[in-house]
């Protein structure tokens, strides 16, 4: 299953998991034309942090340009999926920006205040 | 809201196919213009934002041939920009008058922040039309929406009056 190298449209991600736990790496464009398919990877992933018990995901934003509100709602799903577990089962996010993109930092804000403590943010 | 006297005005229309893989493009046309004629990066990237959220609900609620957007950059005399950013497209009763009650909740919101957090957490349930695009707009851009109807067009706007130093 994983490493993941995986192009939809716009959109190109790739990820793998290694001694931090699940790195994803997201560049180009998710919009409507992506929205599908990155759910699926998403669910996809959060099976795979839960059968190796990663303790963290890292999702690298750095080369993303764009991500629309529907996407967004994506993340925000599996952020609850994690937040549902028993308390051991679950698993940290750190999200990476890119400051010269700068509706990364504005849009990650929404996503730390709703995540809480599972949530971070960082910039490269 | 004053806008003053409206001196160099810069405006863009285009009416083209509806599909989702044109939204990008157009987004990055104009983002450079934007950044052009704004000569601000934050602002020019909240805009560029707005765009590509509104044309993505006018394309993929669209119901005819054509989708328009309709960009003015009104400079101010003094300083400052009023910035208008037009979408219409022909859509579904029903959907016209979801649009119009979810553009009425988020124009009225008293804390535009906290309806946005609801929204989301309410969106994490729904498989489509979270009508998050709309709210984000609001929270994060601090843009006003209004809609209007004519027949089964409809029309939707953000606008706002940006002053310098707004962005910072």
């Amino acid at each position: 299953m994983i490493p993941i190298d995986l192009t939809f449209s716009e959109l190109h991600a790739t990820a793998r998991l290694d001694d931090d736990g699940l790195y994803l790496a997201l560049a180009g464009t998710a919009d409507a034309t992506t929205e599908s398919a990155l759910n699926a990877l998403l669910t996809r992933l959060h099976g795979e942090c839960r059968q190796s018990s990663a303790c963290a995901a890292r999702i690298d934003l750095r080369a993303l340009e764009f991500m629309n509100s529907s996407c967004f709602k994506a993340f925000i799903a599996w952020i609850v999926a994690v937040d549902r577990l028993p308390a051991a089962e679950r698993y940290h996010f750190r999200f990476i920006y890119n400051p010269a993109y700068h509706w990364q930092k504005r849009s990650l804000r929404a996503m730390v205040h709703f995540g809480g403590a599972i949530v971070s943010v960082e910039s490269e | 809201m004053e806008v003053g006297v409206v001196t160099s005005p810069t405006s863009f229309d285009i009416l083209f196919e509806p599909r989702l893989q044109v939204i990008s493009t157009m987004r990055r046309f104009v983002l450079a213009l934007y950044e052009r004629v704004l000569r601000d990066e934050i602002v020019s990237s909240q805009m560029a934002l707005v765009t590509h959220e509104l044309l993505e609900n006018a394309v993929k609620y669209n119901t005819a041939d054509g989708t328009s957007l309709r960009i003015c950059l009104l400079k101010r005399a003094g300083s400052g920009y009023l910035i208008e950013i037009r979408t219409r497209n022909h859509a579904a009763p029903e959907h016209i008058r979801i649009a119009e009650r979810l553009i009425a909740r988020v124009r009225d919101a008293e804390d535009p922040d906290q309806l946005y957090l609801e929204m989301i957490r309410g969106s994490a349930e729904q498989t489509e039309g979270s009508g998050l695009g709309i709210a984000r707009i609001r929270a994060e851009t601090a843009m006003t929406i209004d809609v209007y109807t004519v027949g089964d067009e409809i029309e939707v706007v953000a606008h706002a009056l940006l002053l310098p130093g707004d962005s910072q």
